[in-house]
């Protein structure tokens, strides 16, 4: 929302949100595993702000964290990109008859642009649900599931039993069980959204 | 007929560079540190690229190495077959690019000869809000859009 108004360099704002969305999910994971050691910046940050020093990458209870953090960093400059494209869809002349009518910017938003928005909420969410359910790359490349599988997703387990464990047709198996999970979590969406549409 | 508005078309955005300062102080410093904390892990990166590896992890952090090492960058284009992997990269991103258009353009065509083709090929446009829905210029049949978008058939 804050993009799609007059701010001052709103271009370049923009810009800068949509870079991580064109790195190689490679570099992101790398990138932020030396973020997240012992004595990476982010504990030094900590550090200087009088907090003791997390094993990001060791603890179970911060180690999900760890991986979940690079996934917003990197994906929220596309959900940003959807939501613009939403937002300037919306034609301005239904805010100002709302403001005629008295209407201030909680019930704009709440009256107008959240129903007009229905429509790529869904789609985000959908797409942002695959996504995050079939994630492998940050898990594999920063904590190799571990530590004690904190953070050991099925596309992660799935590569371990094909190709460390050779049971190729288990992990065939476990590829399709992971088709029928999204497929149902994609229905159960769509379902949801026509109900509320009706 | 409410049609949508152009993009960039907003009268806000042609206000002089001070008053639109003036309209959004607040906004414009929230801005200012979400897109820092955004460049934050890159300009780290970048900073890394020029640090011998006993640099790395050095406390406190130095954001510019005491002293640049360019060999990061040298080395990786002498010894190792950079330019082909390049290549090789430049061949994937270009096949799925050119594979990838001539699908959709053929699905464009297809969608001109049939209803059912038409309705596959309108569901792309079908996230965006009902309220500025308009039929896509590839497609003929707006019943069979609506049916794909999932809402009532428009008039044109």
């Amino acid at each position: 929302l804050a993009l799609n108004t007059g701010v001052p360099f709103r271009n370049a704002f923009r810009v800068i949100n949509f870079v991580p969305v064109v790195i190689s999910w490679a570099i992101v994971a790398i990138i932020w595993k030396i973020l997240f050691h012992h004595q990476g910046l982010i504990n030094q940050v900590l550090v200087a702000f009088g907090i003791d020093r997390i094993a990001w990458l060791q603890s179970t209870s911060a180690a999900p964290w760890a991986v979940i953090i690079p996934s917003i960093w990197k994906e929220l400059g596309f959900y940003t990109v959807i939501f613009l494209a939403g937002l300037q869809t919306i034609p301005r002349i239904f805010y100002e008859a709302a403001r005629i009518d008295g209407a201030g910017t909680l019930q704009a938003f709440r009256f107008i642009t959240l129903p007009l928005l229905r429509p790529i909420l869904f789609f985000a969410t959908i797409i942002a649900v695959i996504e995050g359910v079939k994630v492998f790359i940050p898990q594999f490349v920063m904590t190799g599931g571990g530590p004690s599988g904190a953070t050991k997703v099925i596309a992660v387990s799935i590569y371990e039993t094909a190709f460390a464990f050779g049971r190729m047709g288990r992990a065939a198996a476990m590829s399709v069980l992971l088709f029928a999970i999204v497929l149902a979590l994609t229905l159960m969406q769509n379902l949801v959204y026509g109900r509320d549409r009706s | 007929v409410i049609r949508p508005q152009q993009p960039g078309a907003s009268p806000r955005a042609q206000r002089p560079f001070l008053r639109r300062l003036r309209e959004h102080p607040l906004l414009l410093v929230a801005l200012l540190l979400q897109s820092a904390l955004v460049l934050l892990p890159l300009v780290y990166m970048l900073s890394t690229s020029f640090k011998l590896p006993v640099e790395v992890f050095e406390v406190p952090m130095r954001w510019i190495p005491r002293e640049l090492r360019i060999e990061n960058y040298v080395e990786p284009l002498q010894q190792r077959p950079f330019v082909r992997w390049f290549i090789n990269s430049t061949i994937v991103a270009v096949s799925v690019t050119i594979l990838n258009l001539s699908r959709r353009s053929w699905r464009a065509t297809a969608s001109r000869s049939s209803p059912i083709r038409a309705a596959t090929s309108c569901s792309a446009s079908s996230w965006r809000p009902s309220s500025s829905r308009s039929r896509p210029s590839s497609c003929r049949c707006s019943s069979w859009c609506a049916i794909s978008a999932g809402s009532t058939p428009t008039r044109a």
